[in-house]
């Protein structure tokens, strides 16, 4: 198959790339490796610097055609566009060069429910096993046959194969649509381009290496992403934060910044956006009536986002500069003794508190490595996909035709997304048109 | 040629009446469309066929509830025609009683505007604007130069500089420390680039007199050592830049005491050894006014000159009340820690100098008690950056708002960083914020592209929803000019004057602007001013059938009409449907534009009707997609129940209530909490 251009990712820079490059006449393919699109953006709910749903959409051209258009990113669904072709719960196998073109293959896992669901849920219902919700942090279970979330895109039930081998296909026979098939197959599709598009964005670190800090050991130690899952709307808990412990509402939280980042040991750059999403969660918890501490080490806000921690000041929550020293919890009541070192007072500060949440650094997607062998692209010390110097914009890479946008290129909030997406589709154009 | 059809598959669930209707609508435009119902059968795709051929269609827009059925043959069928599925008809079941007309109104402007969008957008060069369409791009620095050059490939380009030389900040040596080699070898190719083009006209030394016309057609009147000029615009792009604060007191009367930019001079040009009487400073102090209002770009250079400054072995310290080194900067923030740069957190007390003595600075550190004293040859300060102050007068002019840090404002801060928030007009690069020049270039490409998009469209016909003035009613009071944040509404002298014999004025829609929120006729006092295809009359009907059809109904309990905004607010409600949440029986919704079309007299018309309540659904003040609707809209539910009481009905039988697609759960908790105090005030 042809296109004119691949994206890898379809987070919310993915998706919004394609759909610019849509709207312009050009045939993308999106690979995405989840089920479903929007990427991080669908688990963080609400987001800065406007504190409104993530899955707004920048209007852009329609914005302009007379009014009575919506521009949220479900409602504009992707596959509402004929140019673009969704490839969904795709593993990527090959990807190079050659000739000024790309060409990818990849293996798409069968979904085996077809496009006939209407999402009735009855298979659901039926279902016998359960396994960990990845959508939801595995803060709740769900079935093998599951929606990943509500507002999932493509939305269609999936069926997670690898776990349910002894059931005898319950849910096939439950279907009233008869859009059940567990007999499906992989397909390998190989397509080719003139354009690609880096897109894979980044994850939170797994700080359980982080020995003072205990994650993993206790539940109630949780990171932003969950505590994220915790405060959506929309979420397991609809917008309760519970310890994870015995589900009770929480009183006191400790919100500990910088677990892993602008550390040696681990990761020796500054993740950028935490500061920023670590208050906004802050201020989240006191409209909850929830006493908030956070203990940072810099408050890295970029401009007008300093207003956070004014906010934050204004609202009485309780900001120590200092570092987490250990976290112990006390077997009968199951609270967590916390020592801070301030570092300005240079004292020691003992507190109790109900959760603590750690803000791991941001790195790179997993296939990171494997990207640049294949393409010959450079990341910096970091990790991510940037560069030095001022020859280049931050989306170009010195393989012509390919691009890096969103936070595959550093850690970036949606503003400077957004900007990215502007200016990543006019390159493409700009290229496509040269070559 | 592309030529697009439009095929209109299975009809169910819509009246007979409408399909007539939407075919004659779309005929009128010259836009071939038929109905083709059940797609699957062998006579059906003969048809299409048929259709496709009489019509020589490259382009296919669909418009089927079963989006499945068409996808799995179609596209092997027909394999050389560019195709558009729209899941068209998929009403929202919480709309119990079919508000169908409304919908397919929106079915039809849906199929119009993706026929003009995909005509518009295929084709890389624009179709109509080309011969005429310029863009004037104000301010020479790197974002102005990087816009030219992207924008030149399509349009004619007019580029205005106040001083006589471009490349702004990034040409003044100074400001390009500490990579300047790296700085100068990229202006110098920009430049290059920007001499070659033969359609970018430069203005240098130019200033700007006065901006009019309307958006697409902008007329520029400027002025520079040739004398006045005037020049047209189809849009325009402000990068106008930003500049570093000047030295206030206590500073200013203290000698050796600098601004990070003057210190980058210093360094540049090797008056650093020289500047302590001859020889170099020994410490320097580094204070950190702006610590409330940090950015990349200050910390970023500042951290270069004290790595330069350590490396040369001067000692620095860096008096401050929180770092700002995001992201890769730690790398330097961490160098600079190894050389041995002294970070304090804290603020300056006092500063004191003895004559030809050192500076003495007094420092309170955060620890109670305690005060450092420094003596430092030397007091580099971080002002704070804001925009060059020409810019002011600039916005003034073009009514544009500002930050409160007097930066250029944009309303869509997360989506669209580059719009100004009135059309047509752009921002680029630093006059939006201060950025480092990769951050600059971006931001620049992005307005480039918004310019593009915005010119290489064509303007659809808007037979959706569009305001019009009754001339015969209207009074002059220019309410609705006031309220209407697209400048939709200007006001013109009739002949006729009133009976005072003053000359009178009237409002007059300029459609090409109207975007059809109806913020305008709620607001009108005379009602002269009204939403075509939802004007008073109109919504006065649908609600007396709506409330003649719930009577006849079996269903007991407080009759709840909700009126919900068709942004976030719809979003929201179709949420809930999926969540398989039921909302009670006696809850019935209206879409409508906007909350700012309501007014007091629409929300006293369903009471008065016979509705136990009535709650508006609307997207919150901040993201309102109208601007002004979502808080007209607030302000007509808060004046509604200050009268309530005394025309005999109770305060919370109105309500409004701010919804967003991601908290769909405050939709179905605003009804309950109706159905909860109507059902407690008849127990009482």
């Amino acid at each position: 198959m042809e296109f004119d251009v691949i994206i890898i990712g379809g987070g919310i820079a993915g998706c919004h790339v394609a759909i610019e490059l849509a709207k312009m006449g050009k045939k993308v393919a999106l690979v995405e490796k989840n089920p479903h699109i929007g990427g991080l953006v669908n688990q963080i709910g609400l987001v800065y610097p406007t504190n409104d749903c993530a899955s707004c959409m920048s209007p852009t051209a329609f914005h302009y055609d007379g009014g009575g258009f919506r521009k949220c990113f479900f409602s504009m669904n992707l596959e509402q566009f004929g140019n673009i072709q969704l490839f969904t719960l795709a593993d990527l196998t090959n990807l190079k060069r050659e000739n000024s073109h790309f060409s990818a293959s990849w293996v798409q896992k069968p979904r085996y429910v077809s496009q006939d669901c209407d999402c009735c849920g009855l298979c659901e219902l039926v279902c016998p096993y359960e396994t960990e919700d990845e959508f939801n942090c595995s803060l709740i279970s769900r079935r093998l046959i599951y929606l990943p979330h509500l507002n999932a895109v493509p939305h269609t039930y999936v069926v997670d194969r690898e776990k349910c081998e002894t059931c005898e296909g319950v849910c096939v026979s439950s279907c009233p649509r008869h859009a059940i098939n567990l007999s499906e197959d992989p397909t390998t599709t190989e397509v080719t381009a003139r354009s690609l598009v880096i897109a894979t964005g980044l994850r939170e670190w797994n700080p359980s290496p982080l020995e003072q800090m205990a994650y993993g050991r206790y539940e109630n130690v949780i990171t932003q992403l969950e505590l994220a899952r915790f405060l959506d709307p929309n979420g397991p808990t609809g917008g309760l934060v519970l310890n994870p412990v015995n589900d009770y509402p929480v009183n006191e939280v400790l919100i500990g910044l910088c677990s892993g980042s602008r550390d040696e040991r681990y990761f020796d750059y500054c993740s950028g956006i935490c500061c920023t999403y670590g208050l906004k969660h802050a201020l989240y918890l006191r409209e909850r009536g929830i006493n908030v501490t956070i203990c940072y080490m810099d408050l890295r806000l970029e401009g007008q986002n300093w207003i956070y921690y004014e906010q934050a000041k204004e609202r009485d929550v309780n900001f120590v500069r200092g570092q987490i020293a250990f976290i112990e919890r006390d077997p009968g009541t199951l609270e967590l003794n916390v020592q801070l070192e301030d570092t300005l007072k240079a004292e020691l500060i003992d507190l109790k508190e109900d959760v603590v949440v750690l803000t791991p650094a941001l790195i790179p997607c997993e296939r990171s490595d494997w990207f640049s062998q294949s393409l010959g692209l450079t990341h910096s010390r970091t990790g991510f996909f940037d560069h030095e110097g001022y020859s280049r914009k931050p989306f170009e890479t010195e393989v012509p035709g390919l691009f890096v946008v969103g936070s595959a290129q550093a850690p970036m909030g949606l503003t400077k997304v957004s900007i990215q997406v502007d200016a990543v589709t006019l390159g493409i154009l700009k290229f496509l048109e040269d070559s | 040629m592309t030529s697009v059809g439009i095929v209109l598959g299975s009809t169910r669930g819509m009246p007979a009446l409408d399909v007539v209707k939407i075919i004659q609508v779309l005929n009128s435009h010259d836009i071939p469309a038929q109905v083709i119902p059940d797609l699957r059968t062998e006579k059906s795709n003969q048809e299409l066929e048929g259709f496709i051929a009489k019509n020589r269609i490259t382009h296919l827009i669909i418009g089927t509830p079963d989006r499945s059925e068409v996808l799995s043959f179609l596209p092997q069928r027909f394999p050389q025609i560019f195709l558009t599925i729209l899941p068209l008809f998929e009403q929202p079941q919480t709309a119990r009683i079919a508000d169908s007309e409304s919908f397919n109104q929106k079915a039809i402007h849906l199929l119009l505007a993706e026929h003009a969008a995909i005509i518009s957008n295929k084709k890389l060069t624009p179709p109509e604007f080309l011969p005429e369409s310029s863009v004037t791009i104000i301010g020479g620095g790197v974002a102005g130069i990087e816009e030219a050059i992207l924008l030149s490939e399509f349009f004619t380009v007019n580029l205005i500089e106040r001083t006589g030389q471009l490349g702004g900040n990034t040409a003044l040596k100074k400001i390009a420390y500490p990579n300047q080699e790296e700085i100068a070898k990229l202006l110098k190719a920009k430049l290059e680039l920007l001499c070659i083009k033969d359609n970018i006209n430069i203005f240098l030394n130019a200033n700007i007199l006065d901006v009019s016309g309307n958006p697409g057609d902008f007329v520029i009147k400027f002025s520079n050592s040739e004398g006045p000029h005037e020049i047209k615009a189809g849009a325009i792009i402000i990068s106008t830049g930003f500049r570093e604060g000047q030295i206030n007191p206590p500073f200013d009367d203290q000698p050796n005491c600098m601004t990070n930019e003057q210190l980058g001079g210093y360094l540049l040009s090797g008056e650093i050894n020289s500047l302590v009487e001859g020889n170099p400073p020994k410490r320097i102090l580094f204070v950190d006014l702006v610590y409330n209002e940090p950015y990349e770009i200050q910390w970023f250079y500042l951290l270069h000159q004290v790595i330069h400054l350590l490396k040369m072995g001067i000692d620095c310290h860096i008096l401050t009340k929180n770092v700002h080194a995001p992201y890769k900067h730690e790398y330097l923030y961490r160098e600079a820690r190894s050389l041995g740069a002294q970070i304090i957190i804290g603020s300056l007390l006092d500063l004191d100098h003895e004559s030809r003595g050192p500076l003495l600075a007094t420092i309170d550190i955060d620890i109670p008690n305690s005060i450092i004293r420094l003596e430092p040859d030397c007091i580099v300060i971080s002002t704070p950056l804001g925009p060059i102050p020409e810019t002011e007068d600039l916005l003034k002019i073009l009514a544009l708002k500002r930050y409160e840090s007097s930066f250029v404002f944009s309303p869509y801060s997360k989506l669209n960083p580059t719009w100004t928030g009135r059309e047509g007009i752009f921002v680029g690069g630093g006059a939006w914020r201060p950025m480092t020049i990769p951050e600059t270039l971006s931001h620049a490409s992005a307005s480039a592209f918004q310019v593009y998009q915005y010119l290489s469209r064509k303007l659809s016909p808007s037979i959706n929803l569009m305001a019009r003035v009754d001339e015969s009613l209207c009074i002059g009071c220019e309410y609705c000019q006031r309220v209407c944040a697209f400048r939709a509404i200007e006001m013109i002298p009739t002949n006729n004057s009133s009976s005072d014999g003053t000359e009178k004025q009237v409002a007059s829609i300029i459609k090409s602007l109207c975007k059809g929120c109806g913020n305008c006729s709620s607001t009108c006092p005379t009602g002269a001013i009204q939403l075509q295809n939802f004007d008073r009359e109109y919504f006065f009907r649908k609600i007396e059938t709506l409330l003649g059809l719930i009577k006849e109904s079996t269903t007991e309990g407080p009759i709840i009409i909700g009126l919900t905004c068709q942004e976030c607010a719809a979003r929201s409600l179709e949420l809930l449907e999926k969540s398989g949440i039921e909302l009670p029986a006696t809850f019935y919704n209206l879409l409508i534009p906007c909350a700012g079309r309501i007014g007091v007299i629409d929300l006293l018309k369903p009471l008065a009707e016979g509705a136990d309540g009535v709650i508006v659904f609307k997207c919150p003040e901040t993201s309102c997609h109208y601007f002004t609707g979502s808080h007209l809209g607030r302000l007509a539910v808060e004046f509604t129940q200050n009268i309530l009481e005394e025309i005999g009905f109770q305060r919370y039988q109105v309500q409004a209530c701010d919804v967003i697609a991601a908290n769909s759960n405050r939709y179905e908790s605003c009804i309950n909490k109706m159905v909860f105090s109507i059902d407690q005030s008849r127990e009482s």
